[in-house]
């Protein structure tokens, strides 16, 4: 559960954040990518062991790069959080924090080789960062300048122009063992892309997934008191009716209302109001039977249940535990208590006539609201 | 097309989900078979293949195909069940995992474009699958992977088995070789970039459905109760800012309970969202807002406007309504509704949603189908429709 809760935590941290939070999160993201390289090439610069397998002066130079990177995306994290607290518009900045990184690391790529060395998949672990933050439309400007490098260095290298990566004195792979300085580096830099590429690959399916199932209840729950919404309580009464009329097993509609609903808005506001409708459809949840009966919320303080294998008797037990239930409810606002209480109508369905029956519960509890309120009319459709 | 593929994705029973992997996957086996044989039985590649690790493969590949097609041999009378099929699936995606898996591993795990390849299949089976099954495959393979690289380490099996030192010369790849890596590169890096984007733009979709939905009432289409609420919040401080009028309107069907016995709720319900598109074309959008507050009751919200240009609205309302006739069961009716209008003048969002009830509670009691308006609920005055 906890998990959970943490992933619908991150979930929400990337769908809704400001532009200067996002530049932040991707340079927060990419940091420890940059700084896994340049740790191996800080150890390579001192280690000549491991030197000889760079050209000298290009591994200096590459290590500038990747420093300067590093402190920029330093200085982009604090300059984010600083924007964001004086919420000021950053659109600027998320170009000059995502195509630098971008560059530098299809560069970095380029040097040691694209086709044998993970760094192919350090760009697309970038990629997965940055279209996760920002829009497709916002990052086409860099896409567009990495492809075209990508393809302009591929073509340069067929054309013997330029010579298959240049950062080093012989590429990584030759078709014997591993030396051992690449097959540690191999091993570092492939887990460090991978293993963050898989999560996040992993972790925005189960958003795609959990979404599509929040979309599809969304449609069918009413949004304040988590109770199925009319709509969905109409195709249930209908799917209901035809299998009364096939099985004719008992079959009752509860149709309940707030008593002076009006008032309790009036005297405590509307925020009491929701918390009172919120309350009712806990309340009439925790009295129904899961997965075979139906609570719904019709709308205005007007609610009813659907109870399928229920009888009169039945249904009057179920509706008099609600009523109860609310009754003894205490609510609280502006530091006074308040309870209240509902009217309910019951009617039994005959002969698969579920419209006919909402129409003579809602008679029902018309009876009781002029019967002076807080009590439950029961009948069977004639 | 790309609408079909995604009406698929969110459909798609598990049967044709396996028949669609398997489909899609069996072409590659055939082109490795293909290559592989072809590179075995040239002399100038197969010096650079260890060639008892490259007919392992082929033998692998082989198993598999059959594999496939026993698949759809069980899978195709059983394309329409709904049934969820859990082992079908793990036993799919496992198999297309181990053949990608081994590939890679035969030449060379971190040296070639063959593991993005591995990582796009993965991205293939997340949208297709289900999360356990994947996890489940996705653990099978990198153990694979793993426990491989072990006995390498160990120096027990070499790096790259399918692979010596014959597929270069000097540093140089040889051509084959070259294509190979190039072609599997190419290949990986396409099917992972447009998969993370179109998952992307699902994700981005979904969100923005989400978003409209949780402040749309779904009967009328009309923004809900949730999202007026925020909406009047936001006016009302505005207009403590700026000393610009504000109107609140409270709307409420007349007698609506009786359309909805007399007629039924599939009536009552058309009732209302006609009721709504009036409505909403009775403001001037998008600086109003028209919302559905909840059963029968609605709201408009009209910035910049006085009372008496609330007035103007209100009449537009109501001899909207008095022109349209709903027809049910053979019968015409009209709907009348009554009206609580009031003026934000610096109260509190409660006080201003207060007055606009209590002017509408007496336009019901003065005989419904008018409007009540109050401005500071001080002046009160009245109009009909």
């Amino acid at each position: 559960m906890k998990v959970k809760a943490l992933i619908r935590r991150i979930e929400l941290r990337l769908l809704d954040r400001n532009v200067a939070n996002r530049c932040m999160l991707f340079a927060a993201l990419s940091l420890p990518m940059g700084l896994i390289l340049w740790g191996l090439q800080a150890y390579a610069l001192a280690h000549p062991e491991a030197a000889v397998h760079y050209r000298p002066g290009a591994l200096r130079l590459a290590q500038q790069g990747l420093t300067a990177l590093i402190l920029w995306l330093t200085t982009v994290v604090l300059l984010a959080w600083q924007l964001r607290r004086h919420g000021r518009d950053a659109r600027w900045l998320a170009q000059w924090t995502v195509m630098p990184t971008f560059v530098v690391f299809l560069l970095l790529a380029i040097g040691h080789g694209l086709k044998d060395t993970p760094m192919g998949m350090v760009l697309i672990q970038e990629l997965v960062v940055a279209r996760a933050l920002f829009s497709l439309h916002r990052l086409k400007s860099t896409l567009t300048l990495v492809v075209v490098m990508l393809v302009a260095s591929d073509l340069l290298i067929t054309a013997g122009q330029l010579v298959y990566a240049p950062l080093l004195t012989a590429p990584v792979f030759n078709g014997e063992d591993l030396a051992g300085w690449w097959a540690v580096w191999l091993r570092i830099m492939f887990q460090a892309a991978v293993l963050p590429f898989t999560a996040m690959l992993f972790f925005a399916f189960n958003t795609l997934r959990r979404q599509r199932k929040e979309l599809e209840s969304l449609v069918r729950t009413d949004v304040l008191t988590g109770l199925s919404n009319r709509r969905e309580f109409m195709s249930q009464l209908e799917i209901e009716s035809h299998r009364h009329a096939r099985s004719g097993r008992p079959f009752c509609l509860v149709v309940c209302d707030l008593d002076h609903f009006k008032k309790v808005n009036d005297s405590w506001g509307h925020p009491a109001g929701d918390a009172v409708l919120a309350q009712l459809g806990r309340i009439l949840r925790s009295g129904t039977r899961d997965q075979i009966d139906t609570a719904a919320r019709l709308g205005g303080e007007e609610f009813v249940l659907l109870l399928p294998d229920t009888d009169l008797d039945g249904a009057r037990r179920v509706a008099s535990k609600i009523a109860s239930s609310l009754r003894d409810h205490v609510f609280q606002a502006d530091g006074t208590s308040f309870s209240v209480t509902q009217s309910m109508g019951i009617a039994e369905v005959h002969g698969g006539q579920g419209e006919r029956a909402l129409r003579i519960a809602d008679q029902n509890l018309y009876t009781a609201k002029r019967a002076g309120r807080d009590q439950t009319v029961a009948s069977v459709v004639a | 097309m790309r609408q079909k593929f995604e009406q698929f994705l969110d459909e798609a029973n598990p049967a044709s989900r396996c028949l669609l992997a398997v489909f899609a996957s069996a072409p590659f086996y055939l082109t490795y078979l293909v290559v592989n044989l072809a590179g075995l039985l040239d002399p100038v590649v197969q010096v650079g293949l260890r060639q008892p690790v490259v007919w392992a493969l082929q033998a692998a590949l082989v198993l598999s195909t059959a594999l496939s097609m026993g698949f759809v041999v069980w899978l195709w009378p059983r394309r329409r069940d709904p049934r969820p099929m859990p082992g079908l699936s793990l036993a799919v995606t496992i198999s297309i995992g181990v053949i990608y898996t081994l590939i890679a591993l035969f030449s060379g795990t971190f040296t070639t474009g063959a593991n993005m390849t591995l990582l796009g299949v993965l991205a293939i089976g997340l949208l297709l699958f289900d999360l356990r099954t994947m996890w489940i495959s996705f653990l099978v393979c990198t153990s694979l992977l793993v426990g491989y690289d072990v006995f390498v380490m160990a120096g027990h099996v070499p790096y790259a088995p399918a692979i010596t030192r014959l597929a270069f010369k000097g540093v140089e790849p040889q051509w084959w070789w070259a294509v190979w890596r190039n072609v599997v590169f190419y290949a990986g890096v396409a099917v992972i970039s447009t998969l993370l984007l179109v998952m992307f733009g699902r994700l981005d979709a979904l969100h923005r459905k989400l978003n409209k939905l949780s402040y749309t009432d779904v009967l009328t289409g009309l923004p809900n109760r949730r999202y007026f609420m925020e909406r009047l919040q936001a006016e009302v401080v505005r207009q403590g800012r700026t000393t610009q009028p504000l109107s609140l309107m409270l709307i409420d069907a007349d007698h609506f309970k009786r359309i909805n016995d007399t007629h039924g709720h599939a009536v009552g319900d058309e009732v209302l969202a006609v009721l709504a598109r009036l409505l909403g074309e009775s403001v001037r959008t998008p600086t109003d807002l028209a919302a559905r507050l909840g059963g029968e009751e609605f709201a408009v919200l009209l910035p910049h406007t006085t009372v008496d240009e609330a007035e103007a609205v209100c009449w537009r309302i109501h001899s909207r309504l008095a022109a349209h006739a709903f027809e049910a069961s053979g019968q015409t009716f009209h709907l009348t509704v009554s009206i609580g209008v009031a003026q934000c003048h610096g109260q509190s969002t409660e006080v201003v949603f207060k007055q606009a009830d209590r002017n509408l509670y007496r336009a019901k009691q003065e005989g419904r189908n008018r409007s009540i308006y109050s401005v500071d609920g001080a002046l009160d005055s009245e109009g009909g429709p």
